[in-house]
């Protein structure tokens, strides 16, 4: 899904959003796009392949093939022309945000300004200990083929790529600057994790706390908290 | 039958506002049966874990056309949550039913509906509409058909407990008008699904005084508001589908 600023004059910046784990891009997407549009800026959404309407099966997903998903679709967006190809910025929720991280580090030099909304960076402890999120064991995985988590077939693509990801190193191409944003009642991904990714990035990141907010930023006034910052943050960085 | 799957992004004007769905055409065929698929509140037209998406597909496969749309408020369509009403949605549902009229690939005699949680209520007062038109125009006789335009309901895990309070009290008021006379004219067969756990017996009680002979009931474990496992999420959809291509029959 495509948001195009109406009365934009010349090429815009985009911002590419990435959803998270079983989420789909309708998840908080259409409302912050909508905004976005409002104050000039375009936005591309879409569902990785297996989640939402795309194709494939959630089972093959793993951050590999998301990258790969994610890394298309930022081809597709620089081929657009209304989009200003200098000012391109990625958006990640939860795993969205991992993978928003992962696809910066691949093409630094395409990306202007990257957002992380309570990025999932805790999946690497969680797989190095044997589980996915708080209670799924995923140490049989390789005879099992899937995990069942909540209803949905988890595959062994996912832990395999998981177990051999290095958060940093992967990141760490990436030089421009990155908002953090993070609730400290999140209990999902407890923000612990992002406050270490932001000391890791020090003048590089700017890390704000939604007091009180959850992991899916379920009350109204967090969510807006959430969108005010984005914009300001990316108005800041894409200059208007 | 075979052939790609068709999934075509569709959109309509309701009360003024754009709603935006997913149309599923099994490829070359005409005269097919169509399910309409009501997600329910805060949730989308794929809904949790995609289950409406594999359900279209998998319909798709056997025949069977369906429609998955957000609400006004929801998902890609107009409006804000909070904008979002019993009375809105129930205007969404009727534009949708219309909608569905229109479509000439569609047997117009062989439309289901499938509403979830707290949608539910809003698949029953639906076809319990279409009764109502029919028997005031005078076809009562094309109503005990099942020729109403609603042949078959699914309802899972039905429910009038949302987390925002005064959907709630909307839901429970329209339980209180759900009319037993129209509901046993409403539809020809009735499927409920619902998960061991769930607090909902009260409310299920109540639809089975509606539908009487004509509502079964399936009690799955682990199903709820969400899927909570592989296995259940297989048993749901192996019932439902079952059930859609027994009253749904191939003409």
């Amino acid at each position: 899904m495509q948001h195009i600023p109406e009365h934009a004059a010349g090429k815009v910046p985009v911002v590419i959003m990435f959803h998270g784990f079983t989420a789909t891009m309708s998840f908080m997407f259409v409302e912050l796009s909508r905004l976005l549009e409002s104050v000039g800026i375009a936005s591309v959404r879409f569902d990785f392949a297996g989640s939402g309407e795309s194709d494939g099966e959630f089972i093959d997903m793993s951050i590999a093939s998301e990258v790969h998903d994610g890394l298309q679709v930022l081809d597709y967006v620089k081929t657009l022309d209304y989009v200003d190809k200098d000012r391109i910025a990625l958006l990640g929720v939860s795993l969205g945000g991992v993978i928003a991280s992962f696809a910066a580090g691949q093409r630094a030099k395409d990306i202007r300004a990257l957002c992380l909304i309570c990025p999932a960076f805790i999946f690497s402890e969680h797989l190095k200990q044997g589980t996915m999120g708080h209670y799924t064991d995923i140490t049989r995985i390789n005879e099992t083929q899937f995990v069942d988590m909540g209803g949905i077939k988890l595959g062994k693509a996912f832990v395999n790529d998981g177990l051999l990801r290095d958060i940093y190193k992967e990141s760490a191409p990436y030089q421009n600057k990155i908002l953090i944003m993070h609730g400290d009642a999140d209990v999902d991904v407890p923000i612990r994790v992002s406050e270490e990714y932001a000391k890791a990035y020090q003048d590089q990141a700017q890390f704000h706390v939604v007091q009180g907010a959850d992991h899916i930023f379920m009350n109204p006034v967090h969510k807006q908290e959430l969108f005010d910052k984005t914009v300001e943050f990316l108005t800041e960085q894409f200059q208007l | 039958m075979g052939g790609d799957l068709v999934q075509t992004a569709i959109e309509w004007s309701s009360n003024g506002h754009t709603l935006r769905g997913m149309l599923h055409q099994p490829d070359g065929l005409s005269n097919v049966p169509l399910v309409i698929l009501f997600h329910e509140y805060g949730a989308t037209k794929t809904e949790n874990k995609f289950i409406y998406v594999e359900l279209s597909r998998i319909l798709e496969q056997k025949g069977i056309a369906s429609i998955r749309f957000d609400f006004f408020g929801s998902g890609e369509s107009d409006g804000e949550l909070q904008q979002k009403s019993f009375a809105s949605d129930m205007v969404c549902a009727r534009d949708i039913l219309s909608y569905a009229h229109t479509l000439s690939f569609v047997d117009q005699e062989r439309i289901a509906i499938v509403g979830k949680g707290s949608s539910c209520l809003i698949a029953s007062q639906l076809s319990a509409e279409m009764s109502a038109d029919a028997k005031a125009e005078g076809s009562v006789e094309l109503s005990a058909e099942g020729k109403t335009g609603v042949k078959a309901l699914v309802l899972l895990s039905p429910t009038v407990k949302t987390w925002n309070e005064q959907y709630s009290l909307e839901l429970q008021a329209a339980e209180l008008e759900l009319d037993v006379d129209r509901g046993e004219l409403a539809v020809r067969a009735v499927s409920l699904i619902a998960g061991e756990k769930e607090d909902n017996k009260g409310l299920i009680e109540r639809y089975q005084k509606l539908y009487q002979q004509q509502l079964s009931l399936c009690t799955i474990a682990d199903v709820s508001q969400v899927v909570e496992t592989v296995n259940s999420r297989e048993q749901m959809m192996e019932h439902i589908v079952a059930f859609l291509e027994n009253h749904l029959p191939r003409g």
